[in-house]
């Protein structure tokens, strides 16, 4: 039963972070390859406040999530203005960077060591009562995510968004500030990778530098492409999708014997990658496919 | 200090020249194919599997061996041109860099797979620092210096003096002119894939023997090497191939003074203040016509 | 003379690397007035806009607008201030339906707000209801209603231009500037279009427009400047220009 409720809460902590993403990239075209960065940032503020300042679980999450989006809004004053292939291996920098201070500012961060003693939501129930709720908090925080960014979707400003990234030029002719609805965007979807990663740390209870490797935020794209890029339900069953095939495989893994458990787990990434790949070029629009009849092209200032 | 400040020059220009290859090669990716090429790394560290397994196993003669690197990195690259990206030419590009992430994935896993994810060493003869003046070189070093510079020299020639590097140079220049004066793009891509393929696999096979040969020896360069080719300019790649030396020396020098295991945030705050000052790389605009 | 001009360039230099693509040139544009901007392909009339616009930086030079130096401005700020531009190549919103193309150009909209978004729903559609019917008036106009619902990128050239007058119009800028607003454009709306400018031009709005079909700018503008390898030939009204040599050398006898 326990299993049954971490692939859940899994899937459910995927489908936030694919719901961030999506916000970033499939609405506005912002490309963010340090998306890591930000769920790092909320599981260790949050992790660390509770942990070692005491403070109460809901302070922690806002926090966490206030500290993601904090953070990534001097990155997008500094970086959004350059082109967007510039912008996504600056982030992919910026989340290396944030791994080095985690693993090197041990006396803030405990280093390679981690943090133990995370509390779950309800603790105190007990065991039996705590993984039932704290699920139950989890669902409804990634439901109320994905109600706001449907909110955000049907409005007027997900017109705009969407207008920005079919064509920024055009969109700052009409007098639209470009650059900073798309910095709003970053801080927005970096919020909600900052909840997801303090939801994240206190459901696993540990965590530490490995666990924030570049590979989070590949797979937040896997999940997002596998349910659509731009699509409103596409995070969902992109990321149940994923968390399905990679917690099966490791359930396979005890019952198949062909290989080594070392290529097993390899063999599941190189999986992921072949699944990417063909993907991009059969099915870029998502297993689904007919949320989107075409997916307009970046569009760069024609002269 | 002044010894000090020697060796680290050196030490810099060593990883400079290990950081060019793949750094020339990124620029020429991201002029001609138009993305940022995330693979980039699997290429080194196949190169060098390729040539451990040669060299280690097989027990091959070393030339033969790095020569064996070379091309079944070649082979990689071309592989990836004609079974991924040629089919995602004209898409935006977010397409073609996502993926070459699964590219990357499905290679890096598959070194795991095939090898493991221990480190191996190339069986080479215990060697001893030679002193020059006030510092301390390793004679591999100098090969890597020599390899290297042979390389950017042999590029430099080929767009000089070949036809075909002339051509490759026009369409990394200007694509869209290029493509309007009817230089096949096919072909170009083509053998630029070859050429990329073959300086990432040098570079790997320079660093392996330098160092390590593990999974990640070529994504944990890859930012740096994009670092450089942002520093240097995209648009042009021997730009890119002096923004590596200048990456090499400053992150040696730096870390006389930020503790070593920020090394690699270096290469960040380059790229920041670097895009910051000049968002298309130091001698970015130079080229434009 | 602040008082006469809505707009000036002055001195405007544009180099890309190997040539020059603006030569000094000086521009000024009275309110009320359609200006039209004329030179064979190539002659940098459309970087004079962009300049004008703010999407491209001039080398050396200075715009000014109501008197204010807006040489640094954004773009953004520019357009919000009233200098709205097309653009020659549509820039439509593919993916986006030709009734939402122009929803989006509305200016000042509470729905684009952040977090008001979330909570000003009764604001937002009051507002929204307004701009729709100002929308489907235009296209009404541009013969584009009838595709209202239909995705942008779907349009043929000609409706393409359209749609970028058409929302260019739904912002009712001071200064609209169009870069050749007819071509691809049917005969028969290329002439509705010419009369609702004029139109637009007694209002008192303020008018720049490139185009190649001269017997049109010839009717229909108060002004004329002759743009030709980046340097300014003639100016003047049209009649005048129409006459003078060099212009009809340089470029009317060519064209
Ligand atoms: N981004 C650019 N880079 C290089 N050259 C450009 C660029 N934009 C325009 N040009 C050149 O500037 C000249 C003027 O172009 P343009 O303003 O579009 O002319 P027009 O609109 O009068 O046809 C042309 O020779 C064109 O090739
Ligand atoms: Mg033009």
């Amino acid at each position: 039963m326990t299993y049954v409720y971490t692939v859940i809460a899994f899937g459910l902590i995927y489908t936030m972070l694919a719901l961030g993403l999506n916000l970033q990239m499939g609405f506005t075209g912002i490309i963010n390859f340090g998306y890591v960065a930000f769920v790092a940032i909320g599981a260790y503020t949050s992790a660390l406040l509770t942990v070692d300042l005491h403070w109460p679980l809901l302070a922690g999450w806002a926090a966490g999530a206030a500290l993601a989006a904090l953070a990534s809004y001097p990155l997008g004053l500094l970086t959004i203005r350059l082109g967007g292939d510039y912008f996504a291996v600056v982030t992919l920098g910026f989340s290396e960077l944030v791994l080095l201070v985690v693993l090197n500012e041990r006396q803030l961060t405990h280093g390679a060591i981690g943090i133990t003693g995370i509390h779950r939501p309800f603790a105190a129930l007990g065991p039996h009562l705590s993984a039932p709720l704290a699920l139950l908090t989890i669902a409804i925080l990634t439901a109320l995510t994905a109600y706001l960014i449907r909110q955000i979707s049907h409005s007027p400003l997900g017109r705009l968004l969407r207008a920005i990234q079919a064509n920024e030029s055009a969109a700052q002719a009409l007098g639209k500030n470009t650059l900073g609805y798309k910095v709003l965007v970053l801080v927005v979807g970096s919020a909600i990778a900052g909840l997801a990663g303090a939801l994240y740390a206190h459901w696993v209870q540990y965590i530490s530098p490995d666990q924030f490797s570049p590979d989070v935020t590949f797979n937040t794209f896997i999940a997002l492409i596998l349910g659509g890029v731009g699509s409103l339900l596409g995070p969902v069953i992109g990321a149940f999708v994923l968390i399905l095939f990679l917690q099966g495989s490791i359930v396979l893994q005890d019952y198949v014997h062909v290989f080594s458990a070392n290529q097993q787990s390899a063999l599941r990434f190189m999986i992921i990658g072949l699944a990417l790949v063909l993907l991009i070029v059969y099915r870029p629009e998502g297993i689904l496919g007919r949320m989107k009849s075409k997916r307009p092209g970046r569009s760069t200032g024609v002269s | 200090m002044v010894a000090e400040l020697a060796q680290h020059i050196v030490d810099g220009v060593v990883l400079g020249a290990i950081l060019a290859l793949p750094a020339l090669g990124l620029a020429l990716v991201w002029r001609i194919a138009g993305f940022p090429h995330l693979a980039h790394g699997s290429l080194m560290t196949i190169a060098a599997y390729a040539a451990w397994l040669a060299a280690g196993v097989w027990r091959l003669p070393l030339p033969l061996a790095v020569l064996f690197g070379l091309a079944i990195s070649a082979v990689t690259g071309v592989a990836m041109h004609l079974g991924v990206y040629r089919h995602l030419a004209g898409r935006p590009m977010l397409n073609l860099f996502i993926a070459s992430i699964g590219v990357e994935l499905f290679l890096r896993y598959g070194v795991i797979f095939s090898f493991g994810s221990d480190f191996q060493t190339f069986p080479l003869p215990a060697e001893r620092g030679v002193r020059l003046g006030l510092v301390v070189v390793r004679p591999l070093d100098l090969v890597l210096l020599a390899v290297a510079f042979g390389a950017l020299l042999g590029v430099w020639w080929m767009f000089r003096g070949t036809q075909i590097g002339r051509r490759m140079r026009a369409v990394s220049d200007n694509a869209s002119l290029a493509r309007l004066s009817g230089i096949s793009p096919a072909r170009i891509h083509l053998i630029m894939w070859i050429l990329v393929s073959v300086l990432a696999g040098a570079a790997g096979i320079l660093l392996g023997a330098r160092n390590v040969i593990a999974p990640t020896l070529g994504w944990d360069v890859l930012l740096l090497a994009f670092a450089a080719a942002i520093f240097g300019g995209i648009s042009n790649p021997f730009g890119a191939a002096v923004g590596a030396f200048l990456m090499g020396l400053v992150s040696q020098l730096g870390i006389m003074w930020i503790p070593t295991s920020y090394e690699e945030g270096i290469a960040f705050f380059l790229i920041m203040i670097v895009l910051l000052v000049k968002p298309r790389g130091l001698f970015g605009e130079a080229v434009r016509a | 003379m602040s008082e006469e001009v809505l707009l000036e360039a002055r001195d405007i230099e544009k180099a890309y690397v190997g040539s020059r693509v603006l030569k000094s040139v000086s521009v000024a544009l009275k309110p009320g007035t359609i200006t039209a901007l004329i030179g064979p392909n190539g002659a940098g009339k459309t970087t004079l806009f962009d300049i004008i616009a703010g999407f491209v930086q001039a080398d050396s030079g200075v715009v000014r607008y109501r008197g204010e130096d807006i040489t640094r401005k954004p773009a953004f700020l520019r357009a919000c201030r009233g200098i709205v531009k097309t653009f020659q190549i549509p820039h439509e919103f593919g993916g986006l339906s030709v009734l939402d193309n122009l929803l989006v150009a509305g200016s000042d909209q509470i729905g684009e707000r952040f977090p008001a978004s979330l909570w000003s729903r009764r604001a937002t559609h009051e507002q929204e209801c307004a701009n729709t019917e100002t929308a489907c008036g235009i296209l009404e106009f541009l013969g584009l209603l009838a595709s209202r619902d239909v995705m942008a990128q779907t349009l043929s050239a000609g409706e393409k231009k359209l749609l970028e007058l058409a929302r260019a119009l739904m912002l009712a800028p001071r200064l609209l500037m169009l870069d050749e607003p007819l071509a691809g454009v049917p005969l028969s709306v290329g002439e509705q279009i010419l009369e609702h400018l004029v139109n637009i031009g007694a209002q008192g709005k303020t008018l720049l427009i490139v185009e190649h079909n001269l017997e049109a700018v010839m009717r229909v503008a108060d002004w004329v400047y002759v743009l030709v390898d980046g340097e300014l030939l003639a100016s003047g009204p049209p009649s005048e220009v129409q006459r003078n040599e060099k212009v009809q050398t340089a470029y009317l006898g060519r064209a």
